[in-house]
C-alpha cells in the first residue's frame, strides 16, 4: 500500500505539471487563434477609438450585424458581441469601454433574441471574465475547462474548410457556411415583458442615458419557426422610471421577408455573411436612412 | 452518492486505504458497512428492505443445505424472490392491469414508490443463483452473514452489476487478502477508463439518443438512421463505462468482479455477440435457464434447444422490464440464435467461398446492424414507439435536423474510433497487441512518461467533458 500511495503521489505531481504545461500551451494557442480572444484583445487595445455605433449581444449578433458594411455606409461601427455572452456580459463590456476610452459612441445597439436567449443570466462570458480588470482567478479559470469550446472550435477549424474560412472584420464574424432553414412559421408572439423586466438591459439603458448615448434594443431575426407575428414597433422600454430604450421587433415575420431561408443561415439561427449583409442593409435602411431614427441628429 | 463524482472516487480511495490497514477478520465487516452506507446514501428505506431480503436468502440457503426438505425451502426461496421482483418491478405491467380490468382502484405498483427497486434485477438474480447452487450441491452455504450481505450489496456493483456468482465472489471474500500495488494501480486505471467512457463518450451522445426516442414522430428519417447506428455505441460506452468503474473499484478492495464485455462489436454472429456483451447476465441465463431447460427437456431432442432458446431469451428480454417491447427484444435474439443454429452448415459453406477477412467483416456488420434494430425495442417506451421508430426509418430524407451532431460531440469521432481500433488490434492481431501492450506497460522511463501523460490527458478530457452524472442506462433495471 505504501508503494501504491507513493506512486499515486508521484502521479499527482506529474498530473499537476502536465496540467500546467498543457493548459499553458492551450492558452497561448487560443489567445492567438480564437476569434473571441482576438476580438477581446482588439477591443481592450483600441487606439483612441471613434466608433459611432457599438453592437452588443451574443453570437447571434456577432454573426448578424455587419459592422464593416455599416462603416462603409458612414456609420463607424464595431461589433462587440461574443459567443455565449449574457446581457450582463454586454453591460460589463459597455461599462468597460466607456471607462477605457474617451470618445463615446453615439449609438449602442443591443441585438438579442427573446425566443432563443434568457436575459437575466448572472454569468459573464468566460473570455470577458478571464480578461476583465479585477477578476480573481480561481480553479474555475483553468483554461482547458473554462474555454473548452474554444478547443472544439480549433479542432473544427483544423478539419473543416468552412470554419477556417470564417473571419472577423470590425468585430463581425463572417461565415460562408450555408445551412438551410426548413422550419415553418408557428404562432410565436413577441415577448415584450421579457425585455421590460430584464435587469441588465435596464442597467445598459441607465449607462446610455447618463452618457447621452442613444440606446436601441432589437429582437434579432432567427429561423422561421421562432419568428413572431407581432408588429415591428418601435416600442418604448422604460427602466427605473427614467432610463429608456427604443425596442424594435426585427424577428417579426413581416420584417424577415428579406431572408432567403435556403441561403442566408449558417445554422442554429446564426446568419452567414450573405444573410448578415442583407440584414445589415435592412437595418441601415431602418435606422440610418434619411428620415429614419438614426438620421434625426445627422 | 453518485458514482460519477469526485466524492465517489475520493471515498473509494480513502476506503481502500482504511481497508488495507484493517485486520483480515474485520475487512468483510468493513465492506458490509461501506455497502450499507452506499445504499443509505441512495435511499434509507432501501437499506432496510435489502437487509431483510439478505437475511431471508441467507436463512433459506442454510435451510436448503441443512434440512431434508431441500425442495420445499428451495421453492419457497425462488417463489419469494420472484414475487418480490414482480411486485417491485413488474406490477404496473402484470398486476395493475388485472385490477384495472376489475375496476378496482388498487395499484400494486405504488409499492415501488416506497421501496425503490434500485438494483433489484441484479441482486435478485444473484440470490436466485446462490440458492440454485446450494440446492444443486454446487456450493456450500456461506457461514458468515456479513459475507453474504457483501455478496448481495457490494457497492460498486449494486446498481448495475456485473451480476456476480456466489461461487466466484464469496471465496474471494473469504480469502480477503491485501491487494498488491499492481492490482491497485490496475484498479485505478480501469476506473479511469470507465469514467472516460461514460463522461467523455456516452454522456455526449445521451442527449441525441434520448431526444430521438422522446420525439420519434418529429424525427426525420436520416436522423433516425444516425441514431439507430449510434445506439449500440452509446449503450456500450455507457454500460461498459459503469462496469469498468465497478470492476476497478472492486480491485481496490482485492475483489475481481466478473467481466461484462469482451470486444462485442467484433462478434461475427448473434450467438457469439452474447458471449461478449453483458456477459454476466447472458451467462447467468445460459447457466440457470437454458442449460437447465435443455437438461429437463432432453427427450425432445433438438427441439429442447429451440424451446430453451426461446424461453431463455424471452426471460432475458423481460428481465429488462415489463413491456411487450422488452419481450420483442428477447424474441428477436431467440429467433436470430435459432436461425444461426439451424443454418450453421449452410452459412459455413457460403462463408467458405468468401475470402478472409471479408467473411469476418460481413458477419460483424450484420451482427451490429441486427443489434441496432434490437436496441430500438430496448430504448423505446413501448412497442408502438418502437414500431414508429422503425417505420420512420423509411420516411422521406430531407436535411439533417441534428446539424450540430458533427460539431458539438465532435471529439467522439476521435475517441470512439480510437477505442475500437485498440479493441480491433486486441481481437484480430494478437502478437501486435502483445508487443504494444508489453511496451506500453514496461517500466522504462520513456513509456512511464508516455503512459502517465496519456492518463493525465484522459483526466483532463473528463474534466472538460463535464463530470456530471447522467443516468446510467442499465441503472434502470
Amino acid at each position: 500500500m505504501k508503494a501504491f500511495i507513493r506512486k499515486l503521489g508521484f502521479f499527482t505531481l506529474f498530473f499537476l505539471a502536465f496540467s500546467i504545461i498543457i493548459n499553458g500551451i492551450f492558452l497561448v494557442i487560443i489567445f492567438n487563434s480564437d476569434w473571441d480572444f482576438i476580438k477581446r484583445r482588439e477591443s481592450l487595445n483600441f487606439q483612441n477609438p471613434d466608433y459611432e455605433l457599438l453592437v452588443l449581444g451574443s453570437s447571434l449578433a456577432e454573426y448578424a450585424i455587419d459592422s464593416e458594411l455599416l462603416t462603409e455606409a458612414g456609420i463607424h461601427s464595431y461589433n462587440l458581441a461574443l459567443v455565449g455572452s449574457s446581457v450582463k456580459t454586454n453591460y460589463v463590456q459597455l461599462r468597460e469601454y466607456l471607462h477605457n476610452y474617451e470618445n463615446k459612441p453615439k449609438y449602442v445597439i443591443l441585438a438579442i433574441n427573446s425566443y432563443l436567449e434568457r436575459f437575466d443570466q448572472e454569468g459573464i462570458q468566460p473570455v470577458v471574465e478571464f480578461t476583465m480588470e479585477g477578476h480573481k482567478y480561481t480553479l474555475k479559470d483553468v483554461p482547458m475547462t473554462k474555454f473548452n469550446w474554444a478547443g472544439m472550435e480549433l479542432i473544427k477549424k483544423a478539419f473543416r474548410k468552412e470554419y477556417r474560412q470564417t473571419y472577423v472584420s470590425y468585430g463581425h464574424k463572417k461565415s460562408i457556411r450555408i445551412e438551410p432553414d426548413r422550419s415553418e412559421l408557428g404562432n410565436a408572439e413577441m415577448n415584450l415583458p421579457e425585455y421590460e423586466n430584464a435587469k441588465y438591459i435596464g442597467k445598459i439603458a441607465g449607462i446610455c442615458n447618463d452618457q447621452g448615448i442613444e440606446f436601441y434594443v432589437i429582437d434579432l431575426p432567427a429561423v422561421t419557426e421562432s419568428q413572431n407575428r407581432s408588429e415591428i414597433g418601435p416600442y418604448d422600454l422604460v427602466y427605473n422610471n427614467s432610463d429608456t430604450a427604443e425596442f424594435y421587433n426585427l424577428n417579426s415575420n413581416e420584417f424577415c421577408d428579406f431572408i432567403d431561408p435556403v441561403k442566408d443561415w449558417s445554422g442554429m439561427s446564426h446568419f452567414n455573411k450573405y444573410g448578415a449583409e442583407k440584414f445589415t442593409a435592412e437595418m441601415i435602411e431602418l435606422f440610418f436612412s434619411e428620415g429614419s431614427i438614426g438620421s434625426k441628429e445627422n | 452518492m453518485d458514482i460519477i463524482s469526485f466524492q465517489f472516487i475520493f471515498a473509494a480511495l480513502a476506503a481502500a486505504v482504511v481497508f488495507h490497514f484493517l485486520k483480515g477478520k474485520y475487512r468483510v465487516l468493513f465492506l458490509a458497512a461501506l455497502s450499507a452506507a452506499f445504499i443509505i446514501s441512495l435511499d434509507l428505506i432501501l437499506i432496510a428492505y435489502v437487509a431483510a431480503y439478505t437475511i431471508f436468502n441467507y436463512y433459506i440457503g442454510n435451510k436448503i443445505s441443512a434440512t431434508s426438505r431441500k425442495v420445499f425451502y428451495y421453492r419457497i426461496g425462488i417463489i419469494v424472490n420472484l414475487a418480490q421482483l414482480v411486485l417491485l418491478r413488474y406490477a404496473s405491467f402484470s398486476i395493475d392491469p388485472v385490477f384495472e380490468f376489475l375496476h378496482s382502484p388498487v395499484r400494486v405498483s405504488s409499492i415501488s414508490e416506497i421501496i425503490i427497486p434500485l438494483g433489484i434485477s441484479y441482486y435478485t438474480l444473484q440470490a436466485i443463483g446462490y440458492l440454485i447452487n446450494i440446492k444443486m450441491g454446487w456450493e456450500k452455504p456461506v457461514e458468515r452473514f456479513e459475507s453474504f450481505f457483501v455478496y448481495i450489496t457490494f457497492f460498486p456493483k449494486f446498481i448495475s452489476g456485473p451480476i456476480e456468482r456466489s461461487n466466484h465472489f464469496l471465496p474471494q471474500l473469504e480469502a480477503s487478502g491485501n491487494p498488491d500495488k499492481e492490482s491497485l494501480t490496475n484498479g485505478l486505471r480501469t476506473v479511469l477508463i470507465g469514467f472516460f467512457k461514460k463522461v467523455a463518450i456516452a454522456n455526449q451522445l445521451a442527449p441525441y439518443v434520448f431526444d430521438a426516442f422522446s420525439n420519434v414522430q418529429a424525427m426525420e428519417s436520416q436522423n433516425l438512421w444516425i441514431i439507430l447506428i449510434l445506439l449500440p455505441i452509446y449503450l456500450y460506452f455507457d454500460f461498459s463505462g459503469y462496469t469498468d468503474i465497478a470492476i476497478g473499484t472492486g480491485r481496490l478492495f482485492g475483489i475481481e468482479l466478473l467481466p461484462n464485455f469482451n470486444r462485442p462489436f467484433f462478434a461475427e454472429n448473434v450467438s457469439n455477440f452474447w458471449r461478449k456483451f453483458h456477459i454476466s447476465l447472458a451467462s447467468w441465463f445460459n447457466d440457470y435457464v437454458f442449460r437447465q431447460t435443455v437438461l429437463k427437456r432432453r427427450r425432445w431432442g433438438v427441439y429442447a434447444s429451440v424451446y430453451a432458446v426461446f424461453l431463455t431469451w424471452i426471460l432475458f428480454g423481460i428481465w429488462h422490464g415489463g413491456g411487450w417491447h422488452f419481450m420483442v427484444l428477447g424474441l428477436l435474439q431467440a429467433l436470430a440464435i435459432n436461425y444461426e443454429f439451424f443454418t450453421r452448415r449452410f452459412r459455413r459453406n457460403v462463408f467458405a467461398k468468401i475470402p478472409t477477412p471479408i467473411d469476418k467483416w460481413i458477419g460483424r456488420v450484420i451482427t451490429y446492424l441486427f443489434y441496432c434494430i434490437s436496441l430500438v425495442f430496448f430504448f423505446s417506451e413501448d412497442l408502438q414507439s418502437a414500431i414508429i421508430f422503425i417505420s420512420g426509418l423509411f420516411g422521406d430524407f430531407n436535411t439533417l435536423v441534428i446539424d450540430d451532431l458533427s460539431t458539438k460531440p465532435f471529439m467522439l469521432f476521435i475517441y470512439v474510433p480510437l477505442f475500437l481500433l485498440v479493441e480491433l488490434i486486441e481481437n484480430d492481431y494478437d502478437s501486435l497487441y502483445k508487443k504494444i501492450s508489453d511496451a506500453w506497460y514496461s517500466e522504462s522511463l520513456k513509456y512511464r512518461i508516455l503512459r502517465w501523460s496519456f492518463y493525465s490527458l484522459l483526466i483532463t478530457i473528463i474534466f472538460i467533458s463535464g463530470l456530471k452524472s447522467e443516468q446510467f442506462v442499465y441503472a434502470n433495471f
